[in-house]
């Protein structure tokens, strides 16, 4: 059978051609401005450039009969090659399955869990993450900052590489506190409190960049579309600087002292 | 244009055929109660309010255990061909039914449970849903009593009325049941 | 009682009345629920008690207009069954007992569904044409829209296309048995389906609903009262899907013909089995789910609410939702089994797997539903639940397994069923290729209640479901109509799809990973050349649909004679004539060897089952 050294060339050819486009657009991927987006966007990149293979070969073996054994509509014969079954090709494929399928429970799976709670448990113990309080309710956002003492902001000013502690509060139905370029999300739900940390890693602001905005992410009614916050990502000193400008004064003060750094 | 009709002999394997997708049909309604007994443990677990009246349900559940008998009856009335007194005993399950039907909805009524409570919420679903399956129950006894009463079963087909008896007892199960469930777990 | 009358022709008002009757009682009964529970409540018609009971007052008289009184309640009390079936097209506007009559029914039912979902989408794709409000006249308008485009596709479409009429119509003929199990329960099933489109169709004139076919709570406690009719349509079109179920089981275990052993079971029909198992269980749950959601809105209890418990209603929709979507699947995946084989005239590679995988695939279902909520849980759930969902496509992995074996070395006829079984296999393999990405909790985080998700479901239930109901129509027009269709613009409509459809849906994953999030009216500039170019062809999509439409229709009429078996196929079905006459065949057929057996196969059947009965010494009789 010509067929199957010839099936395996194009495979990997094609897969060469389909990793060289994957690389293409990863140099041109979407901002991701966080360090746990940057773990969602391997683990995404990292499916996408496995997946590829296995698509190719699949939808090439298909495409390949089409063209390769097709005969007029009229034809009534049977095919000269008739077979039940063939564990030559059964049971590699069922092999082969199961360990990408287990292989990526784990990786970027596990793994992928494994770092972004790692970094939630870290920015739990570190005195330098800053805690914002994230009140909604249909249509809008409302951010505090207890440490610094500021309350009812409308605009996510936020320090680049610190971690961000948020906690997230809805008033009335289920939300989903988003930030496209943090690469991460969680839902809001009323009557309970869900925590999210992020690290943001990139000076970014929605005025750079509309991926770096507060987006509503879960259908609340129709103010769901433009139920959205600017956000501003600064250095520390500007942030410092900022929130010495709508602190108190006392609380300030303490904030600037546990913030410096 | 109102000539009573009868059925014509089943054959062993219709039998197989009717019973097999009748468990079929309780199966799936089962896992309407499945669910709703599992939303009052999720609701409530533990958790039983004093305003819910044990001794009322306790009475409904005597009166629904006792309905048993009189379906038993009836089945072995049209078992050998007995119509009219299948139809009378198939009247008097109904009626005891009718009974307990009466005092599940008066209890529905009077209660004194808060419906957005956790309790009262869980109480009203599983009460509401498994009255509605009485009310099913009741049509089923009513109309199976009407068919008999006008001779259409026979000693070689009365499936119909087995059936029938078999989805009672499945209500009466039920409740027994929700009674555990909701008075006393 | 004939099923083909000679030679009258009926008047219109013979045809309508029992449609009408059914309309007319469905009022009357509305009003009475309405009316009556509004007088002694003191209260409005349209308040929601009142909407409660004039639907469910109004879909007991729809019943009974349609024939319910006269084929079921009579019955009931010992009265004569005085229904007459009717005869010729007469058969199809009323209550109807004869399996064929009501798969056409469903068939029908489905598509005006589909016709009418696919309407309200070009409206959507309209109003996303540009970044601002311009379609709609306002959010509300877009969110009903979204709510019932998506309801609709899912509940009455998705699983009534193919599971309800393909279902009905064609597994008594491939069993060989004359009818199904109870063709009195069967006909009354399709008689909830048409109030449930109504229901969702008619909720804007309770002011819509606004949560999308998902319904979450707690905004579908506090939106407009059009969620009551979603709520009631939703649990109309499960009882329909329940009682088609048990019917699907009962034929399939207990009707088979004299040597159909479950060895030879056709892939169509081991596909409906699987899936009515999977109705019969979770619909109930769905249906328990959406009264919770009456409840809180009409008592009201607080099930959902901030004292409640949010995530329950999620946790029970999904517990049906998705075993939901394997129910549209799976027979999708026997289609693709069936009609291969035939026009590649190559036995059907690895039986005994495929089955396997329908088998396991269910199973699996009911384990997996929280993927749909990673965002939304506790830590403690996502792994067990990623793991699940990731294991699941292994089993879907056979049926490719199955295709690709099978394709291999064949003698590939392209004819458009064919084209179109192959293009739902390719548009399927992006779809749950690209569920992985959903699959994997950290690129899922990322992903959710974005356009990512919304191109992964249309390329999965549209791409690979509905272009498998395609493959279906095509491939049996000629059995249930009697004629050809239209060869030319068959392939036509299957290559415009392929086109129009990838290029519509693509784009909408590259907008999820460039930040659009989903039900949204409105979005911002940056997005608005892909909106444009996904708007676009979506149209052009959308049109392609009036070619399969036109060609059915005109062929019904004018199309050439179609033989018994024009395709050269094997299944039962092709053994009698086309359209098969009442009772279906002349003769209950004798199987002598399994179906999917072409030329020489050096092995015998290798079924589920190590079976020692190679050929003709089946003697089992009606035992």
């Amino acid at each position: 059978m010509r067929d199957l050294p010839i099936l395996a060339v194009l495979w990997v050819v094609l897969s060469a051609i389909g990793e060289w486009v994957i690389q293409i657009l990863v140099n041109h991927w979407p901002l991701i401005a966080s360090a746990q987006g940057e773990e969602t966007k391997y683990a995404f990149i990292f499916l996408f450039r496995v997946g590829a293979v296995v698509f190719i070969g699949v939808v090439l073996a298909i495409v390949y009969s089409m063209i390769r054994w097709r005969v007029r509509e009229d034809d009534t014969l049977d095919s000269a090659h008739q077979y039940r079954s063939s564990w030559r090709f059964v049971v590699p494929w069922i092999v082969v399955s199961a360990l990408l399928n287990g292989f990526f429970i784990i990786h970027p799976g596990i793994t992928g869990l494994a770092k972004i709670w790692g970094m939630a448990v870290a920015a739990a113990r570190n005195p330098n993450t800053i805690e914002v309080d994230v009140n909604c309710k249909q249509w809008s956002w409302s951010f505090d900052y207890p440490k610094q003492g500021i309350f009812n902001q409308t605009t996510l000013v936020l320090p680049v590489n610190t971690p961000i502690k948020f906690v997230l509060h809805s008033q009335d139905v289920i939300h989903s506190f988003w930030v496209p370029s943090f690469g991460i999300k969680k839902d809001i739900i009323p009557g309970e409190t869900r925590v999210l940390y992020v690290t943001p890693n990139k000076i970014t602001s929605t005025k750079d960049n509309l991926l770096t905005r507060v987006q509503c992410a879960e259908l609340c009614g129709s103010g769901h579309s433009t139920m959205r916050a600017v956000v501003q990502v600064e250095s520390k000193n500007d942030f410092e600087s900022w929130a010495q400008q709508n602190g108190s004064s006392s609380m300030a003060a303490g904030g600037v002292a546990g913030g410096a750094s | 244009m109102s000539a009573p009709v009868t059925y014509e002999k089943l054959t062993a394997r219709q039998i197989r055929m009717y019973w097999g997708s009748f468990w079929l049909i309780i199966l799936s309604e089962s896992m309407i109660f499945v669910t709703v007994f599992a939303v009052r443990f999720l609701m409530a677990f533990g958790n039983v309010s004093p305003d819910a009246n044990r001794l009322v349900g306790g009475l409904i559940t005597l009166v629904f255990v006792a309905s048993v008998v009189p379906a038993r009856s009836a089945v072995r009335a049209i078992r050998s061909g007995h119509n009219d007194t299948a139809a009378r005993s198939l009247l008097t399950t109904a009626f005891m039914g009718l009974l307990a039907f009466a005092g599940v909805i008066a209890d529905l009524v009077t209660v004194h449970l808060d419906p957005s409570s956790r309790y009262g919420e869980s109480y009203f679903l599983a009460t509401g849903y498994h009255a509605l399956h009485i009310f099913i129950g009741l049509l089923v006894l009513f109309a199976l009593a009407s068919s008999a009463r006008r001779a259409r079963f026979n000693v070689n087909n009365y499936w119909s009325v087995e059936a029938g008896a078999v989805f009672w007892y499945f209500v009466v199960i039920l409740y027994i049941v929700l009674y555990g469930i909701l008075f006393w777990a | 009682m004939s099923a083909h009358s000679p030679s009258r022709r009926a008047s219109f008002v013979e045809i309508v009345w029992p449609i009408a009757r059914a309309t007319l009682f469905a009022g009357i009964g509305y009003a009475i629920g309405a009316f009556g529970v509004a007088v002694l409540r003191g209260g409005s018609w349209m308040d929601q008690p009142s909407i409660v009971f004039g639907f469910v007052i109004g879909l007991v008289g729809w019943l009974l207009g349609g024939g319910a009184f006269e084929a079921w309640v009579r019955p009931w009390f010992g009265f004569e069954n005085t229904w007459n079936e009717g005869h010729g097209i007469t058969r199809f506007f009323r209550y109807n007992t004869d399996h064929k009559v009501i798969g056409i029914q469903y068939m029908w039912a489905a598509g005006f569904a589909f016709l009418a979902a696919g309407l309200v989408a070009m409206g959507i794709r309209a109003e996303l044409l540009t970044p601002q409000l311009d379609f709609f006249t306002n959010r509300t308008w877009y969110n009903t829209a979204v709510s019932i485009h998506g309801s609709l596709m899912l509940f009455s479409v998705s699983v009534v296309a193919i599971v309800g009429g393909f279902g009905n119509y064609f597994v008594p003929l491939m069993v060989g048995a004359d009818d199904m199990v109870f063709p009195q329960v069967n006909g009354i099933s399709w008689w909830f389906v048409l109030p449930g489109i109504a229901a969702l169709l008619l909720s804007p004139l309770l002011g819509g609903f606004e949560t999308g076919w998902t319904g979450y709570a707690p905004l579908a406690t506090t939106d407009e009262a059009g969620q009551l009719f979603y709520y009631f349509g939703v649990f109309s079109l499960g009882v329909s899907s329940m009682l088609t179920g048990v019917n699907v089981i009962g034929t399939a275990i207990y009707m088979r013909a004299p040597g159909l052993t479950w060895n030879r079971l056709p892939m169509f029909v081991w596909a409906m089995m699987v899936t009515s198992v999977l109705n019969v269980m979770w619909v109930p749950v769905v249906g328990v789910d959406m009264m919770m959601g009456v409840m809180d809105r009409v008592v009201p209890t607080a099930f959902f609410g901030a004292k409640g418990f949010p995530l329950l209603w999620q946790d029970l929709f999904w517990l049906f939702g998705h075993p939901e979507v394997y129910i549209i699947m799976l027979t999708a995946w026997g289609l693709w089994l069936e009609i291969i084989p035939v026009f590649s005239r190559k036995t059907l590679f690895a039986y005994r797997w495929a089955v396997i995988g329908f088998i396991v695939i269910a199973l699996l279902s009911g384990t997996v539903w929280v993927h749909h909520m990673f965002t939304a849980v506790s830590e403690a759930r996502l792994i067990p639940f990623m793991t699940n969902t990731e294991v699941i496509s292994i089993p879907t992995g056979f049926i490719y397994l199955s295709v690709i074996g099978t394709l291999f070395q064949g003698r590939i006829r392209l004819t458009t069923p064919m084209l179109f079984a192959l293009f739902s296999a390719l548009n399927f393999l992006i779809g749950g290729g690209t569920g992985i990405f959903l699959a994997d909790v950290p690129s899922d985080f990322q992903l959710q209640d974005t356009f990512f998700v919304v191109a992964h479901f249309h390329y999965t239930i549209l791409g690979g479901m509905i272009f498998a109901w395609l493959a279906g129509l095509y491939y049996w027009f000629p059995k249930f109509s009697g004629r050809m269709y239209n060869e030319f613009w068959g392939k036509v409509n299957a290559w415009w799809m392929l086109v129009f459809f990838n290029l519509t849906f693509f784009t909408m994953f590259i907008s999820g990973l460039e930040g659009m999030n989903r039900r949204i009216a409105t979005y911002l500039p940056d997005l608005t050349h892909l909106n444009q170019f996904t708007s676009i062809n979506g149209f052009l999509f959308g049109i392609g649909f009036f070619v399969p439409l036109v060609n059915f229709l005109v062929s019904a009429y004018v199309g050439k004679r179609a033989p018994a078996n024009p395709w050269g196929a094997k299944t039962l079905e092709w053994a009698t004539s086309s359209p098969p006459p009442h009772g279906n065949f002349e003769e209950i057929p004798v199987v002598r060897e399994d179906f999917y057996r072409y030329g020489d196969v050096e092995e015998p059947e290798l079924g589920l089952f190590p079976n020692p009965i190679v050929r003709s010494q089946q003697t089992t009789g009606d035992d």
